[in-house]
């Protein structure tokens, strides 16, 4: 009798054991599903980049079929991408070597875009935010640029004022920089953009 | 005991991978249907006529929105019937537009060089009020507007007017203006 008591005991026990275990299983599970989604909405869309040197796009993001995170994200962040028919838009936020784009540095923006009808440079904080406001012009597009006989340009992102074409960055801070091609000839489909040169990022001096 | 237990952890994790995995999918999925500050409300906007976005170079709407741009936002809602929208003819500034569903997706998208004689001309419809508007077409005449049935009964339509010169954001403001969204009643 007291062997049998003793048994039921510890099934009792047992079986609330592996109701405990699936409870806390489920619950961990539960938050880690709603934490990976958490974490994989915050920021760029995680699938269909292309590259180009520093730049990158995400193609897909403007059509109809974009990919359930792409969807996702659109809905959180409120993006309102730029549709395959309008054009393709790119960001950098490292210079042609890799480096993250610091606003205490001087870059040269240089060589030709794809054909497009207008394209556009816009600085922004990393997150896509516009920058504190400072001196000088944040943007500017390919109608406004100030070219040589020849039709070459030189783009000179800085802290301080310039002669010729200068978009101004926030001193110190991280910055990004979008590209967006308006009526292009690149085709979003692609998904590989290699053999495209987009404009090069070089490095000048830094502030200390 | 205390020998068994470090092996019977593992099916316990392998479950709440298991769970992690359905949950993490499907609120990827259901996101759009539930997010409260998408694009639809952010924007504003509404079905009768275009709302203009502030100037974003002062202040952003989206992430990323160009600066060198002015915008404009509407609404449609084809259960109050067919939506018209129309861009003018410019010659000063290059106008983008794109259509999205009520989660903010684009289902179609176009500018004004792409679109018939220099303007955008499109008509939202739902497939029945597409089979009516397709009965009552002339035979011999192909239609003047594009025709397009959303995934969703409602959404919007965001207009983009670049900055070109000589007209400079002034034109490019009133090009975005200039976009039409008008319902058709049935």
């Amino acid at each position: 009798m007291s062997v049998a008591h003793y048994h039921s005991v510890e099934e009792t026990r047992s079986r609330l054991g592996a109701y405990a275990k699936s409870a806390i299983a489920g619950l961990v599970g539960v938050a880690l599903g709603l934490a990976a989604t958490y974490v994989a909405t915050f920021g760029a869309f995680p699938f269909g980049a292309a590259h180009s040197g520093p730049w990158t796009s995400w193609p897909k993001a403007g059509a109809a079929d974009a990919d359930p995170y792409a969807r996702a994200i659109i809905a959180r962040q409120a993006v309102a991408p730029l549709g395959n028919g309008e054009g393709l838009a790119f960001v950098a936020t490292t210079d042609d070597s890799g480096r993250p784009l610091d606003g205490s540095c001087d870059y040269r923006i240089a060589g030709s875009p794809p054909v497009a009808r207008l394209w556009t440079l816009n600085l922004f904080t990393p997150e896509g935010r516009l920058l504190a406001p400072g001196p000088g012009r944040r943007a500017i597009s390919s109608d406004q640029l100030l070219r040589s006989a020849g039709g070459e340009f030189e783009i000179v992102v800085a802290p301080s004022a310039r002669p010729g074409n200068w978009l101004s960055t926030p001193n110190g801070a991280p910055f990004a920089i979008s590209l967006n091609l308006y009526d292009t000839n690149v085709s979003p489909t692609q998904t590989s953009l290699e053999g495209l040169t987009l404009l090069s990022i070089t490095r000048g001096d830094c502030l200390k | 005991m205390t020998r068994e237990r470090g092996p019977i952890v593992l099916p316990w994790a392998l479950g709440a991978l298991f769970i992690a995995g359905i949950v993490h999918i499907s609120s990827v999925f259901l996101m759009p249907g539930f997010a409260q500050n998408d694009a639809y409300v952010r924007l504003g906007g509404r079905t009768r006529g275009v709302t203009a976005l502030p100037d974003p170079s002062i202040a952003q709407s989206m992430p990323f929105q160009d600066q060198q741009a002015e915008y404009s936002v509407c609404h449609f809602d084809l259960e109050q019937g067919a939506t018209r929208v129309r861009s003018s003819v410019t010659q000063d500034a290059l106008v983008a537009i794109s259509f999205h569903d009520r989660t903010g997706r684009i289902f179609y998208s176009t500018t004004d060089r792409a679109a018939l004689r220099g303007r955008i001309e499109a008509l939202l419809l739902t497939p029945r009020q597409l089979d009516s508007v397709e009965a009552s077409d002339p035979e011999d005449q192909a239609p003047q507007e594009l025709r397009l049935t959303p995934p969703t009964q409602t959404g919007f339509v965001l207009a983009r007017a670049l900055i070109e010169q000589p007209g400079g954001r002034a034109a490019a403001r009133q090009a975005a203006d200039a976009v039409l969204c008008q319902t058709e009643r049935e």
